[in-house]
């Protein structure tokens, strides 16, 4: 019926059809659209908005090699927006207690579905789910992630090793009751 | 580097990845290998980050989403031209009088030919479907209907989108526009609101819209336009958030 909207013209040879990004992107936008929402539906449109916002806006982009951070940073902001939640996140420490440097086994998380490790991510700190959330979802170096949250990289490092370490004592306690029971 | 210090930074390490290149990272690895208490916390670390990565990365995206962000790329909301004259008063006093001059010189022509432009089709046809209509054909059939039009003279071989598609067909209307034949189809909402697509050849307009769909607001309804082959669309409908998604 219709031909594609395009965003061609890379110069650095990289495909910004609009079917390309999709295809390269959509997948990941949507695991962590559902790691911010945990709603199927919600997680969805944001994942559609974020496309239909690059399909309006998607040629102002300078450098095609920012694409991918392009949509992840616009994927967040219209979750935040929709969150109405405008405040300014602290800067954290890296962690120092050790209890917080615990162990979970391994099997443990293997055997947790995709549902329940959501289920946990979910319950991280807001200020630090995100960041675990493309730290895990993506293969995001640490600049590309604060580049995507608009942060400094010292803050994003605090943020991932913070809700690393929680997340690693919310599983190792789901461990415990578990042995418990 | 103390054991508690290596343990912070290597939680920011995902193995096969990049971070080793990271220099406080790359330090922290070279503390794993020198202390056997701080490796055996490492490995149990390493097989944690990568159970998590691979459980998360199983998240099963919801089937047709990738189609249904690729129809409405194909969608580019019309663009909102703003008049050169809006800028200053004086700007807009002095394209008043150009307007006027120019205006009774050619009034005629320039009238004649705005006629043939399909924003003035666009609006003559919601107009109708506001003000009133008829169906002269009511029936599920969509054979019965393009043979109405076909007897008309009508557009008869028009495609329906996919969304037009999975609708329940409620008939179909001849019109006129500018005394050339337009067909109307007509498709029952769940609501029981009507959406409409009229189709017609695009070569009767200067301006036959083109084949990417472009979505706008017209009098009170939600619309979308676009050619195919020798024919133009446009669908009409009460305005909804998934529009595109729904009909398109």
């Amino acid at each position: 019926m219709a031909s594609q909207a395009s965003n061609t013209g890379s110069s650095s040879g990289q495909d910004l059809s609009f079917a390309a990004l999709v295809e390269a992107h959509y997948a990941a936008l949507y695991r962590f659209a559902m790691s911010l929402t945990r709603s199927e539906t919600d997680a969805s449109d944001l994942v559609q908005q974020t496309f239909l916002t690059w399909a309006e806006k998607g040629h102002q982009l300078a450098d095609p090699g920012k694409a991918k951070a392009w949509l992840f940073t616009t994927l967040h902001r219209q979750f935040l927006g929709a969150r109405r939640r405008s405040q300014r996140f602290p800067e954290v420490a890296l962690v120092e207690s050790g209890e917080e440097f615990v162990s979970p086994a391994p099997d443990l998380v293997r055997r947790l579905d995709a549902a329940a490790l959501m289920e946990l991510l979910s319950r991280l700190d807001e200020q630090y789910r995100t960041a675990v959330a493309l730290f895990y979802l993506e293969d995001c170096a640490y600049q590309e992630i604060a580049a995507i949250l608009g942060v400094p990289l010292g803050t994003v490092k605090s943020r991932i090793a913070r809700g690393v370490a929680q997340l690693k004592a919310m599983v190792a306690r789901r461990q415990k009751e578990e042995r418990g029971a | 580097m103390t054991g508690e210090r290596a343990k912070q930074i290597l939680l920011l390490y995902r193995p096969g990845t990049t971070d080793a290149q990271d220099p406080e990272v790359a330090d922290a690895l070279a503390a794993v290998e020198a202390d056997p208490g701080l490796r055996a916390w490492f490995e149990q670390h390493c097989e944690f980050q990568a159970a998590m990565r691979s459980r998360l990365r199983a998240i099963e995206v919801p089937p047709g989403l990738k189609e249904t962000l690729l129809a409405r790329g194909r969608i580019v909301p019309l663009p909102r031209a703003q008049p050169w004259w809006h800028g200053t008063p004086a700007l807009a006093a002095a394209a008043a009088v150009v307007a006027t001059v120019i205006g009774l010189w050619v009034f005629g022509g320039f009238s004649r030919e705005g006629a043939r432009r399909y924003a003035d089709y666009q609006s003559r046809m919601v107009a109708t479907i506001l003000r009133e209509y008829r169906m002269d054909v009511e029936t599920p059939n969509l054979e019965e209907v393009r043979g109405y039009m076909r007897s008309k003279g009508s557009p008869d071989d028009f495609e329906l989108t996919a969304g037009l598609q999975r609708m329940e067909l409620a008939g179909g209307g001849f019109l006129r526009w500018r005394n050339h034949p337009v067909s109307m189809v007509c498709f029952r909402r769940q609501d029981k609101q009507m959406v409409y697509l009229f189709v017609m050849k695009k070569e009767l307009v200067k301006d036959p819209p083109s084949p990417q769909p472009r979505i706008s607001q017209v009098h009170d309804l939600q619309t979308a336009t676009w050619s195919s082959g020798d024919k133009a669309y446009l669908l009409a409908a009460p305005p909804e958030p998934d529009f595109a998604q729904k009909y398109l």
